[in-house]
């Protein structure tokens, strides 16, 4: 009797909890960079050395620590920040080559409806070094960030010193969810290739030097980490990258992680002859220890990129990248 | 699965990889040779994590990065703990992601067994505090496209504080010795650090090449660097990278070959 009693009860729990999205359709999984926030709030079971939680219910950064770091007993400091990740951004871009040599970038942004947030701003990562440089938009502001060097995801990594073009909206220009909002416009003397940009939402302001001042080290650590790679959602996209001393391993090397990584998104199928082609010449120049041959006049899969696609624009950028190398 | 798919065609391209009902997400970054928790969950469409949801975890490499365009099936990479296992009343699972000595593009996908749904996110295994070394007015960089670690942009990466301190030495040496001249740079780190394996194994020699704190000066003639850069006197060089702050017992002469300068003591990373 007392063990069908436990049954029950165990059933009846399971079915609670479970109930409690009751009615919605699952959506992709995924993983948490820091420890869950206890929906309860009860902070007993926290993981020690662990400052910084993530509150899906709120969408937002919780940081928690005792006042005396070394007395985990002692009185806790709970601030919590709103996720500026809540976004669902795709960039589309289209690049010209002008009759001066300088490119011309253009890109349009989507917030997708089932975005929680609108997207307040957004960041480019180009060469800092290119005296054609000039970013423009007709609304938003735009600040090129030249304080701290910038830092390409992992795949993207150059020996180019980097600089941030950041754009910010006015209110009344922010995208909202379902909405886009285009016109934005690079001219560099950069060809083209891979590059992240990041997308923010409207959630709050503040640097992550101002928010991380008044913290104790071990814990502005934790967040500064937070803020820097998992605040923002990011996506790749074609833009100014090499200048003109970049070598064709250094591009065939970006071509190869962006087409790759745009399979994997669902953005390029794999099994065109462009996509295939090109991963196979791509992949098999890098394995050659400099001794391959990356002609763009010569490279088939070129002609085979569909107009009017991502793979056409892409296989120009590659042409164009390829004939200006070393 | 689908990871394990790519790594049994890794040699050839990881061009199949997700079907229609995944999803790419953000990038992690995670140190070479660390062990990282983090916290996987299945979610509804509102963001509410689901209590006690099936999941399956796997990791792979992407090859051709991280500066390795060599590959062979005993390519090391992430491994993740557990690799399925049922999310708590809260909806989480934890998860530990090891790394290994690789600096490399790597990806984790995390499944929902449940209704079929997966997502894989990209992960660089790298030192991530790593600067070109850019000096050209006072050194040329060789030993690219020698031991299929690409060209000499990706074999010249080190830490703020070694990069300093070679330019500083260059500088001090070149004053002296050869003044209005360059040195040669061969070897330092990788671009994203991790292990420098030279003979395309995985594994050392080259052990302490692999934090960005050490780089190699070529004293040899009729080699990768012009006669005219060839550092002549050796033993002074090593002098001048002790005294910007390089390690002397991880410091030295290897008679004919380089000056070998490094800024760390290896016993101090992983190797």
């Amino acid at each position: 009797m007392a063990r069908l009693l436990i049954v029950v009860l165990l059933t009846a729990s399971v079915y609670t909890l479970s109930s409690y999205g009751q009615g919605q359709r699952a959506v992709a999984p995924g993983i948490l960079p820091v420890p869950p926030w206890p929906a309860d709030g009860n902070v007993n079971a926290l993981p020690p050395g662990r400052y910084v939680f993530f509150n899906p219910k709120n969408a937002e950064w919780v940081i928690s620590y005792p006042e005396t770091l070394a007395d985990p007993q002692s009185p806790r400091v709970t601030l919590r920040l709103g996720s500026r990740a809540q976004v669902t951004p795709s960039i589309e871009v289209h690049i010209n080559r002008e009759s001066n040599g300088s490119f011309s970038y253009s890109y349009l942004i989507v917030n997708a409806a089932t975005a929680r947030t609108p997207i307040q701003g957004w960041t480019l990562l180009v060469p800092a070094q290119d005296s054609k440089l000039a970013a423009t938009h007709p609304i938003w502001g735009m600040h090129s960030n030249t304080g701290t060097p910038a830092r390409e995801g992992p795949g993207l990594v150059t020996p180019t010193p980097l600089v941030a073009l950041e754009w910010s909206a006015i209110d009344t220009a922010r995208v909202m969810p379902g909405a886009g909002v285009g016109a934005f416009s690079v001219t560099s003397s950069c060809s083209p290739g891979f590059s992240t940009a990041s997308f923010r939402g409207s959630v709050r302001t503040g640097s992550s030097e101002q928010l991380t001042a008044p913290l104790p080290e071990a814990v502005a650590e934790q967040l500064r980490t937070i803020l820097t790679s998992r605040d923002t959602q990011v996506k790749l996209t074609l833009g100014p990258k090499f200048t003109p001393d970049a070598t064709k391993t250094m591009i065939a090397d970006n071509f190869h992680y962006g087409i790759s990584s745009l399979v994997q998104q669902g953005v390029l199928a794999g099994d065109t002859a462009f996509v295939a082609g090109a991963l196979q010449a791509l992949g098999s120049f890098l394995t050659s220890n400099g001794t391959g041959s990356l002609d763009p006049e010569r490279l088939d899969f070129m002609s085979q990129a569909k107009a009017g696609t991502e793979e056409a624009e892409i296989a120009n950028a590659l042409r164009w990248s390829l004939s200006a190398a070393k | 699965m689908k990871i394990r798919l790519l790594l049994s065609a890794a040699m050839a391209s990881i061009l199949v990889m997700l079907t229609c009902n995944g999803a790419m997400a953000q990038s992690f970054l995670f140190a070479p040779s660390s062990s990282n928790v983090v916290y996987a969950a299945c979610y509804y469409s509102d963001g509410t994590p689901i209590p006690y949801c099936n999941m399956s975890l796997y990791t792979g490499y992407y090859p051709n990065t991280g500066g390795h365009f060599h590959d062979d099936p005993s390519h090391p990479y992430s491994s993740v703990t557990p690799t399925s296992g049922t999310s708590d009343a809260s909806g989480y699972l934890p998860i530990t992601i090891n790394t290994t000595l690789i600096g490399q593009q790597e990806a984790i996908e995390v499944c929902d067994d449940d209704h079929g749904l997966c997502t894989i996110y990209v992960d660089g295994v790298a030192y991530f505090d790593l600067n070109f070394l850019n000096y050209p007015d006072r050194m040329i960089l060789v030993g690219g496209n020698t031991t299929m670690h690409g060209d000499n942009n990706y074999n010249h990466w080190m830490t703020g504080t070694a990069s300093t301190g070679i330019a500083n030495a260059a500088a001090d040496y070149l004053n002296v010795y050869n003044p209005g001249g360059t040195i040669c740079a061969n070897d330092a780190g990788l671009l994203y650090g991790g292990k420098f394996d030279i003979n395309d194994n995985w594994t050392s020699p080259h052990a302490s090449h692999d934090r960005g704190t050490s780089v190699d000066v070529a004293i040899n003639y009729g080699g990768q660097c012009p006669n005219a850069s060839v550092v002549a006197n050796p033993n002074a060089f090593l002098q001048f990278c002790i005294a910007r702050g390089a390690v002397q017992g991880a410091s030295l002469v290897d008679p004919g070959v380089d000056v070998h300068c490094n800024w760390a003591d290896p016993s101090t990373y992983p190797h």
